[in-house]
This record gives C-alpha cells, sequence and structure tokens, in this order.
C-alpha cells in the first residue's frame, strides 16, 4: 500500500498559518480603528508602515549584515514612482479631478493602485541593484558611506528635478493608505520576510554576516548573494515608500535624507539587528512615538522630557549600544515553534512543581 | 581666464579647510578604524566655542583676534574629543565594528540635535576675526580678488598640517601612533599604552577638527547646529579618496574635493532645449552631490583610495 500522508497533518499548518495571516490582516484592517481612539490612528499607520520599510532595512542590515544607510532613498524612490503614477496617470486613466478622490472609488482603481506600489517596489529594487553591482564590493563602513552617499545623491537629484516639484516635493497625492491596505500590505510583507529568512537565500544572507570568508568557501557567491538582498531590501522599502506617499498625501527630497535612513537603521538595531518580530515592534514604538508625543499635553512634564525627539533618539542609540549584551540577541523570533518550545517548557515546569517525585 | 584662476584660488581656500578636518577623521580612522561620525559636530561645536569666546572676549575688552580665539576653541574641542571618546567608543573597543559605528552616529545626532535645541536652529553670525581687505593690487589691474583672510585661513591650515605631519613624524607620540595604526596588539606587546595613544589621537583631530569650524565659520560668515554636516561629509570624502588611514593622503584628499567642488560649482552646463526653453545644469545645484560622485568613482576604481595600500583579508 503506497504511502498516504495525512492531509490533515501536512497542510494543517498551512491552513492554520493561512487563517492566522488572514485574520491578522482583517485584524489590522479592521479591528484596530473600530477599537482604537481616532487620535491614535493615525501614529499606528505611520508606524505599521515604517514596519513595512524596516522589515526591507532588516533584510540588508539584519540578516545578511551589510549596513545601509540609505534606505530613505529606497523608499523615497518607491514613493516617488508610486506617487507619480497616482499623480499623473491616474487622473488620465480614472477622470480623478484636480482634488484626488478621497479613497479607491472603484475596483479598477484599486488593481491600479496595487500596481503602481509594485511598480514603485520594483523601480527601487532596481536602484538596489544597480547600486548595489558596484558597491556591495566594499565591506563594513565604505558599504555604510557609499550607500549614505547614494541617498545624499538621489536627495540633490529631486531637489533639482522641477518636474517632480522641486524641493518642494509631490504634493496632492491621493491618500488611499487606509488601515485594510496597510493591514494586507504588513502581512504580505511579513510572509515573504519570514520565508526569506527560513529559506535557502536567507540561510546565505546569514552565513555572509557571521563570517564572509567562511562562506565563500561554502560556495556562497558572496556579491551575487548580497546585491539580490540588496535588491530584495530595496524593493521591499520602495513598497513602503508608496505606501507611505499614499497616507501622508506628500513626499519631500527631505525624507530621502540620511537622517530618516538612520530612523529606520535605528529600527532595526532597536529590534535586534535580524530578529522579524523585534524589528517590527520597534518600528510601530518608535514610529508611533512622534505622534503621540504631540498628545501628551496632558503631562507637561514629559512632553518636556522627551519633547526633542532626535535627542531622545540619539542616546537611544548610544545606550543601545553600549547596553548590547542585552539587546543584541537578535535570534528571537515569535513563532509556532517558539509558542510550542515555551508551552512544553511551562509544562514541564509545571509537572515539576507537583511533586518532587517526577524531578 | 582670470574667471577659472579665481575659482581656483576660491577652490584651494576651501580645500585647506577640508583637509584640515579630513586628517581627523583619517588618524582615527587610522588607531582606531572607526568613521567618527561625529567629527563634523565637534566642528559645529568648535565654531560655536568660537563665536561665545569672541562674545565673552568684547564684553571683558580683550582684542578679539583669531589668534587668540582659535586656541580656545581647539582646546574646548579636543576636550570634547576626549570627553566622546571615553563616554561613547571605550566601552565598544571589543565589539563589533558597526555598533561602534552606530554609537558614533548616535553622538553625531546627540550633538546636532542638542545644538538646536539650546542654540536654535537659526544661523549665528559669525565674528570677523579677520580683517576683509583684500589685495587691492591685483583686484585693481586682474580683476582678481584674493582676501587676506583667505590667505590667512590658508596659511595657518597649512601651518597646522606641517605640525602634524612632524608629530606623527617625529615624535614619540607619533611613533606610537604610528605603531597602534599598524597594529595595535603587537603596539600594546612592545609597552605602547594603547588606550592613551587612542585618548591622544582624539585630542588631536578633535582640535584640528575646531580649527577648521572656526576657519569655515569665517569663511562662510555664519554657524548653526547642522553646519557640521557638509564638511563633515565632505572631509569624509576626502579623506577616503586619500586612502583613508594615510595623512598626506587626506591632505591630498581635501584639496581635490575643495577644488572639485568650486569649478563645478561655477559651471554652468547647456544640454540642449526641451519645450522651448534652454535645459542648463546648473553645477552649483549639485555641488552636493559631486562629493559623493567622486567618493564612489574612488571607491569603484581604487577602493583603497588614492595613497591607500590595499591589504587583502586574512581569515
Amino acid at each position: 500500500m503506497a504511502y498516504r500522508p495525512d492531509p490533515v497533518r501536512v497542510y494543517g499548518h498551512w491552513l492554520l498559518a493561512a487563517a492566522g495571516l488572514s485574520l491578522a490582516a482583517a485584524a489590522i484592517g479592521y479591528g484596530i480603528p473600530k477599537v482604537l481612539p481616532t487620535f491614535h490612528l493615525d501614529p499606528l499607520a505611520l508606524g505599521l508602515i515604517y514596519a513595512v520599510i524596516a522589515l526591507g532595512l532588516n533584510i540588508v542590515n539584519g540578516q545578511a549584515g551589510l549596513f545601509s544607510i540609505g534606505h530613505a532613498a529606497f523608499a523615497g524612490i518607491g514613493a516617488y514612482t508610486a506617487g507619480g503614477l497616482s499623480t499623473m496617470v491616474g487622473p488620465r486613466l480614472f477622470g480623478w479631478g484636480p482634488g484626488m478622490p478621497a479613497q479607491l472609488d472603484s475596483p479598477a482603481a484599486a488593481v491600479f493602485f496595487m500596481a503602481s506600489l509594485l511598480a514603485g517596489g520594483l523601480v527601487a529594487a532596481l536602484f538596489g541593484y544597480l547600486v548595489g553591482i558596484p558597491t556591495l564590493r566594499l565591506r563594513g563602513d565604505y558599504l555604510a558611506i557609499a550607500t549614505l552617499g547614494f541617498g545624499e545623491i538621489m536627495r540633490v537629484v529631486l531637489d533639482n528635478t522641477a518636474s517632480l516639484g522641486g524641493p518642494l516635493g509631490m504634493h496632492g497625492i491621493p491618500r488611499f493608505t487606509t488601515y485594510p491596505v496597510i493591514g494586507v500590505a504588513l502581512v504580505l510583507t511579513l510572509i515573504v520576510c519570514r520565508n526569506i529568512a527560513t529559506s535557502v537565500p536567507g540561510r546565505c544572507f546569514v552565513a555572509l554576516r557571521e563570517d564572509e570568508i567562511a562562506a565563500e568557501s561554502l560556495g556562497i557567491a558572496t556579491t551575487r548573494v548580497k546585491v539580490n538582498a540588496m535588491a530584495l531590501s530595496a524593493g521591499i522599502a520602495g513598497i513602503g515608500g508608496g505606501l507611505l506617499a499614499h497616507r501622508l498625501g506628500s513626499y519631500m527630497p527631505v525624507d530621502l535624507s540620511w537622517v530618516r535612513s538612520v530612523e529606520f537603521v535605528l529600527m532595526v538595531v532597536l529590534g535586534g539587528s535580524g530578529s522579524i518580530t523585534g524589528t517590527v515592534i520597534a518600528a510601530i514604538t518608535l514610529g508611533m512615538l512622534p505622534g503621540e508625543m504631540l498628545q501628551l499635553t496632558k503631562w507637561p512634564w514629559l512632553q518636556k522630557l522627551i519633547g526633542n525627539k532626535m535627542v531622545v533618539y540619539s542616546v537611544l542609540l548610544i545606550v543601545m549600544m553600549l547596553v548590547r549584551s542585552l539587546w543584541f540577541k537578535g535570534g528571537w523570533e515569535l513563532s509556532f515553534q517558539w509558542m510550542r518550545d515555551s508551552a512544553a517548557r511551562l509544562r514541564r515546569r509545571l509537572s515539576r512543581r507537583e511533586g518532587p517525585a517526577n524531578g | 581666464m582670470i574667471f577659472w584662476l579665481q575659482q581656483l584660488t576660491n577652490g584651494l581656500s576651501l580645500g585647506a579647510i577640508i583637509a584640515l578636518i579630513a586628517l581627523g577623521y583619517t588618524m582615527v580612522y587610522g588607531v582606531l578604524k572607526l568613521i567618527n561620525f561625529a567629527h563634523g559636530d565637534i566642528l559645529m561645536v568648535g565654531a560655536f566655542v568660537a563665536i561665545y569666546a569672541a562674545m565673552w572676549a568684547a564684553h571683558y575688552g580683550i582684542p578679539v583676534w583669531f589668534p587668540l580665539i582659535m586656541p580656545v576653541s581647539m582646546a574646548f574641542c579636543a576636550a570634547l574629543g576626549v570627553a566622546i571618546e571615553f563616554v561613547a567608543y571605550r566601552p565598544l573597543r571589543n565589539a563589533p565594528r558597526l555598533a561602534s559605528l552606530i554609537t558614533a552616529i548616535g553622538v553625531s545626532l546627540f550633538l546636532e540635535s542638542v545644538g538646536q535645541w539650546k542654540l536654535g536652529a537659526g544661523r549665528h553670525a559669525f565674528p570677523a576675526l579677520l580683517s576683509d581687505h583684500r589685495i587691492e593690487a591685483l583686484a585693481e589691474r586682474y580683476g582678481f580678488y584674493v582676501y587676506v583672510s583667505d590667505l590667512v585661513i590658508f596659511a595657518s591650515t597649512l601651518l597646522l598640517l606641517v605640525a602634524l605631519q612632524a608629530i606623527v613624524k617625529f615624535t614619540r607620540f607619533g611613533k606610537a601612533m604610528r605603531a597602534v595604526s599598524q597594529d595595535p596588539e603587537a603596539a600594546r606587546l612592545m609597552g605602547v599604552d594603547v588606550n592613551r595613544v587612542i585618548t591622544g589621537t582624539f585630542a588631536l583631530g578633535s582640535a584640528l577638527a575646531g580649527a577648521g569650524g572656526v576657519m569655515w565659520g569665517m569663511k562662510f560668515g555664519a554657524a548653526d547646529p547642522l553646519m557640521g554636516m557638509d564638511p563633515g561629509l565632505k572631509a569624509f570624502v576626502a579623506a577616503v579618496v586619500g586612502g583613508i588611514g594615510n595623512v598626506p593622503g587626506a591632505m591630498v584628499g581635501g584639496f581635490i574635493m575643495g577644488v572639485a567642488e568650486t569649478l563645478v560649482a561655477a559651471c554652468s552646463i547647456p544640454i540642449g532645449r526641451m519645450w522651448g526653453s534652454d535645459l542648463v545644469i546648473v553645477g552649483s545645484n549639485y555641488r552636493q552631490a559631486l562629493g559623493f560622485l567622486i567618493l564612489i568613482l574612488v571607491l569603484l576604481l581604487r577602493p583603497s583610495g588614492l595613497f591607500g595600500r590595499h591589504e587583502p583579508e586574512k581569515v
């Protein structure tokens, strides 16, 4: 008799995962706006979008151990591409008037919006690829500076491109990024990142981070893997940038500056470089921080204390690095495996407590 | 012709300052293999110290002279550099280099944001520490402007460069510095107090940054809390172009950066007509991008810089 695996056992966790993720997307998309007071919604939306960009950066900075300080530029490229499609092509296709529609008004428009986000991601990935080919032969600090240089060049070029708004940037981008859109985008990004992390390319990235020479001697084409990581990461950041542009309604060259890139780096580092869960938590926290601080009028002393965002950021950055041993675990993920393990650990501890005979 | 000669002169005077700042980067990188991102912001602090020192001096009737103000700035910056090294970099001596790079960025952001917070984000007028006379004979006969202040800046920069080179080449401390930059472990085994050398290097480099800040402020007549970013990045590029860790390389790189930037800023290149109007690339709009273009080109063609030696990686 042929071996017939039990379909529930084989596909069960797939179904479970699919159900759970759909539930998560629905919870973000429809649950949060219902539950949360309105004035927390905007900061949280920013935090969730930043999570998408930070997840992109996490592939390069966290998993592959390449230090990029240019991801604000990749996000900006995505934002300008998607925003440009919405403001320049959208009106011709869908007759959007001078005042853009407040929401996606037809399925065709929704498809167009998705396509423009993807286009933003693709263009950003292309830039990531092109930037990666020459610069990724550099290592460590040099790579950081080269990506920083790329970001600054993009900023200056956009500053001087009158047709894209010059220093004022792009305005009147329709605000299509609603909570359901964010929910779906974030969950899809999570799936992609998680699957990459646990498959061959992701393992290659981690191998590179741990020891480049050893990885090379195992037959990993280091430069190619790095370029792939960069393109992938830039693409995800580009999609996040498109989302951000359609949330904020405008995007400026200043948003591409390296200071913004450092904010994304901070999210990845704070999350314990390499950890997807940590990155998402850190991105949401740091993304919400500025918006939430505006609402601290109840506690003036607290507002005064953290009123200067960048002072808090910079001190956080230094202190985090000084007490690195507490943070830099990096391996922890919120996963089924972890839940199973901790449940087993709990059970063991409980059973041990029942009687000394078991111990 | 006079126009380009004029631009070349401007470029050289800018390049001298950039070279001065680049030395700080290159020395710290030499001994610590760390890009001191806060270097540009130490420069900013130097400029502000000069502003307040000048105000204080004027208040007490002390003459506001360049040779009096600049040492104050340099001393303050040297102390600041040592303090930063002690608080932010020393605890991370054995950590992965990325960790100290992130700390350096943190220190940089900290100085900038505290500056914006306490001094305000606006521009502060920089006191005229030098006369604004120009050499009249050249101006009248050729329309070629050379300012006395530029000459003084240039001369004092060269003086500092030579002094530094002498320190590195001929003193015991310089010898120790070179030893640490070659191999910290071996230097330690030979009885060099590595930590003290690093502290000294930070003091030296930061003092140069302070001097650079005063000169930058005098050249452009203003200071603001974010002023350090631009010279900091340019000087860093200069250091990489010259081969980071290499002292003469940083000087040459600084001059290359200054001259290239000034010459490009002086250009405007017509690239054709479109929709009935002339399309012109205005060089000065792109001067900030130019440095990075040079950087990326140099990194691609000679990753170890113009004067750097390529070191193969060992397991």
